[in-house]
């Protein structure tokens, strides 16, 4: 791949720098996923339950 | 603290809802009609109104913005209220939506059917219609943060990050790809020329299908799986990371369409490392819907709605691992401009976003009318249909697309081309097309009885339409509480920070693809022989557009063997400098046309083979299944609008010199009479110069015909 890459004229510059930047998106996704604790995952996930009404009508 | 009462707007889903159904019908039918066109021509019913060219941009904006477009608005009025725990911001703003939206619709329908299009893939509508989704667009954006602003939930759960995501974006691209310049009232020409119209416009195509198809129908998943299962999401965390890097990584993937073109090199191999990498956070996406229902797998026997989300969820699957590997060049070079992509967009089109979309209509239309479905067994019964269509639909697809990437590239051990006729590889698949068509009649089947069932459950039961609802109100944050919460926690609650956010990520892919190819002049070496369309032959170049023919024919060799020897030279970035809009096409029901008019090419046709190949396409090649286009010889060409045209044209870099409006109708004269001449001396036939087969002959003897024996010189 990197043999690949370096054949390509200017390539390099645009995708390191393209590869740099979704790496640290990735890395802030990632280890704020890991931080977050298991009773504000389930809070979170349990949003959608706390609507009220004639949600539950069975078919 | 005092619960406030107040009333979700189910009256709104409703008419979405109808909207949807309605559309999903009209889109499905035209779709079976171009089906069946393409293994009998007698389907395009001889009129100019119906013939495929002009019905495929119908079809596939039907569906997109239509069906689908309607089904995420009914689903975002939905679950947006009940997430927020607040009514929709305006109803005024709900109401201008809806029939906005409509009406652009009906505008649509009316147009492209009429040849009123910019040719551009799932952009084809003209400027005022695309002026008014843009305003309409901003108007549900507008409600939706209207909403979000009053909301009595503080957390903004991940559903409504997708939908944010998806207003954003979708503006961009829209608004991006739409630049353009009027010639008159319905006819504009693109802003951008070949090459970097052809990366702007992937960059819009391939984020329409992620930011129109994707990203809020995952937004409708996370909150209606959780809700059809009766229990949470699988994982919260996983659908943090998988938002960021999904809505990150697609906007760099669009050149990917683009490979093996005249693009340069770095933008297409920058779209192929992001499309495999975008293989995981789709399935990520996936695997959270699906791993939902873990330890509920039995819920799905007797659930039919569990059903439809369960394959919708697999066929996203299957067309988010495809895709990536259609990716990789290797592949793209047999797949490209075959069924194969046909078979892929079908995949998502008809499994994910369509059995979605039945799903949440099962789901909500009960529950606004305070009844229950009609009949559970026509859900069933519809489930299977539905699958069945889409099996028949992909499966013969897929064998189609295999055939025609490896007949295309098959040598003789003599080192010619096996089947140097298109037209083999034509007629090879027609079975396949066939068993495609009925695929197609399933699904539509299955759609018919979801309508019926939707019809009687509606006049079983009555419209909420205000649903009471009651709720705290937001209490304002003390500041020690924010200091101490997390990152994430707080752009959760801040919907403004969340969609400037959101808005860096998708648009860093887009500029840091299109600036180096925009501002660097060696990205689209110049050809010294590549001249201007004449007067005449830019009135063909429009009759091709408005006829559709970029729906089957490509305008673009790439660097094979197998397709120089079949078409002639390669096509290169400086071939297209004056194309506004380019015109490469991306699917190959006939040949491709970027050599039409090189006469040392294999596919030249002389100016009579031409006229007697558009009055009836049986007459030159047997078995053809393109539409005729006999009106090209019976109608005079309307060219009045020549002078607008060139100096529009000059407007946008295209070296017309200053002035030359006058002379350009004794120029197009001129040509016409010469062609006209032409026919008369070496075919004897008599055709009035003024006939738009003219033109379009003048167009097609263009095609390469610069570089025909030229000297490439770079500038």
């Amino acid at each position: 791949m990197g043999k690949m890459i370096g054949f390509v004229e200017g390539a390099d510059v645009y995708l390191i720098i393209a590869l740099l930047i979704f790496l640290m998106v990735f890395i802030l996704a990632a280890v704020y996923m890991f931080s977050l604790s298991k009773q504000q995952c389930t809070e979170l996930s349990n949003l959608p339950f706390q609507s009220s009404n004639n949600e539950n009508n069975e078919e | 603290m005092q619960k406030e009462t107040f009333n979700y707007d189910n009256k709104i889903v409703r008419n979405f809802g109808i909207a949807t159904v309605v559309w999903g019908l009209v889109g499905m039918l035209v779709g079976v009609t171009i089906a069946f066109q393409l293994f009998e021509p007698f389907f395009n019913f001889n009129t100019r109104y119906l013939s495929f060219g002009r019905l495929r941009p119908l079809h596939t904006n039907a569906i997109i913005f239509a069906f689908v477009g309607n089904a995420i608005f009914m689903g975002v009025y939905y679950s947006l209220q009940r997430l927020l725990k607040a009514r929709m911001f305006s109803d005024v703003l709900s109401n201008i939506h809806f029939w906005g939206w409509q009406l652009i619709i009906v505008a649509a329908a009316l147009t492209l059917p009429f040849g009123i299009t910019t040719s551009k893939e799932y952009a084809e509508l003209e400027w005022p219609i695309d002026i008014a989704i843009a305003l309409i667009w901003v108007v549900f954006g507008w409600n939706m943060i209207g909403t979000i602003f009053k909301r009595r939930e503080r957390h903004l759960y991940v559903a409504i990050w997708f939908y944010l995501a998806t207003f954003i974006t979708v503006a961009m691209l829209h608004i991006v790809n739409s630049f353009a310049l009027p010639v008159s009232f319905l006819k504009s020409y693109s802003a951008f020329a070949g090459v970097q119209d052809a990366l702007v416009q992937w960059w819009y195509g391939h984020n329409a299908v992620a930011f129109f198809l994707t990203t809020p129908f995952l937004g409708l998943m996370y909150y209606f799986m959780p809700k059809m299962a009766n229990r949470p999401i699988y994982s919260y965390k996983l659908s943090i990371l998988h938002f960021w890097s999904l809505i990150f990584l697609y906007i760099w993937a669009g050149p990917h369409h683009l490979l093996y073109t005249s693009l340069p090199g770095w933008v297409q191999t920058v779209g192929v490392v992001f499309s495999v990498m975008l293989i995981a956070p789709s399935w990520g996406g996936m695997l959270n819907g699906l791993l939902t229902l873990r330890g509920a797998w039995d819920k799905v026997r007797d659930d039919a709605l569990l059903k439809f989300m369960v394959v919708g969820l697999t066929a996203y699957g299957m067309s988010t691992f495809e895709g990536p590997m259609l990716s990789l060049k290797n592949v793209n070079a047999i797949a490209h401009f075959t069924d194969w992509i046909v078979a892929h967009v079908h995949v998502g089109a008809l499994g994910w976003n369509g059995l979605l979309t039945f799903a949440i209509l099962y789901y909500t239309i009960p529950r606004i009318y305070n009844t229950t479905i009609f009949s559970k067994k026509m859900v069933g019964t519809h489930f299977w249909l539905a699958t069945l269509g889409i099996l028949f639909y992909a499966i013969p697809m897929y064998f189609s697309g295999f055939t025609q990437g490896l007949m295309w590239k098959e040598f003789t051990a003599d080192g010619i081309l096996r089947y140097p006729n298109f037209l083999e590889t034509t007629l090879q698949i027609l079975p396949m097309h066939m068993l495609r068509g009925f695929g197609g009649l399933l699904y539509l089947t299955g759609a018919c009885l979801m309508t019926w069932n939707l019809f009687k459950t509606m006049k079983a039961g009555e419209l909420v339409p205000n649903e009471a609802a009651e709720a705290y109100p937001l209490v304002k944050e003390v500041k020690g509480e924010v200091a101490h919460s997390h990152w994430h926690r707080w752009i959760e609650k801040r919907p403004t920070q969340l969609i400037v956010f959101s808005l860096i990520a998708v648009a860093i892919g887009g500029l840091v693809e299109f600036m180096p190819t925009f501002l660097v002049e060696s990205n689209v070496p110049k050809i010294a022989s590549v001249t201007p369309y004449t007067p005449l032959e830019l009135e063909g170049r429009d009759i091709y557009i408005r006829e559709g023919c970029n729906n089957c024919h490509s305008q673009q060799v790439r660097p094979f063997r197998s397709e120089t020897v079949r078409y002639g030279e390669y096509s290169k970035a400086g071939e297209n400098v004056y194309d506004h809009p380019f015109l490469w096409g991306s699917k190959r029901t006939g040949p491709d046309l970027a050599r039409a008019g090189n006469t040392a090419s294999k596919v030249y046709k002389t100016a009579d083979w031409h006229y007697r190949h558009m009055n009836n396409p049986r007459e030159t090649s047997d078995g053809s299944i393109m539409p005729a286009y006999p009106w090209l010889i019976e109608d005079d060409g309307d060219y009045s609008d020549i002078a607008a045209k060139i100096s529009t044209m000059r407007s946008l870099g295209v070296p017309y010199e200053e002035g030359y409006e006058e002379f350009a109708m004794l120029d197009l004269d001129k040509q016409a009479k010469q062609i006209s001449d032409g026919l008369l001396k070496d075919a004897g036939r008599k055709v009035d110069q003024k006939k738009e087969i003219i033109a379009l002959i003048a167009y097609l003897h263009k095609l390469g015909r610069d570089i025909n024996n030229q000297e490439v010189a770079s500038k």
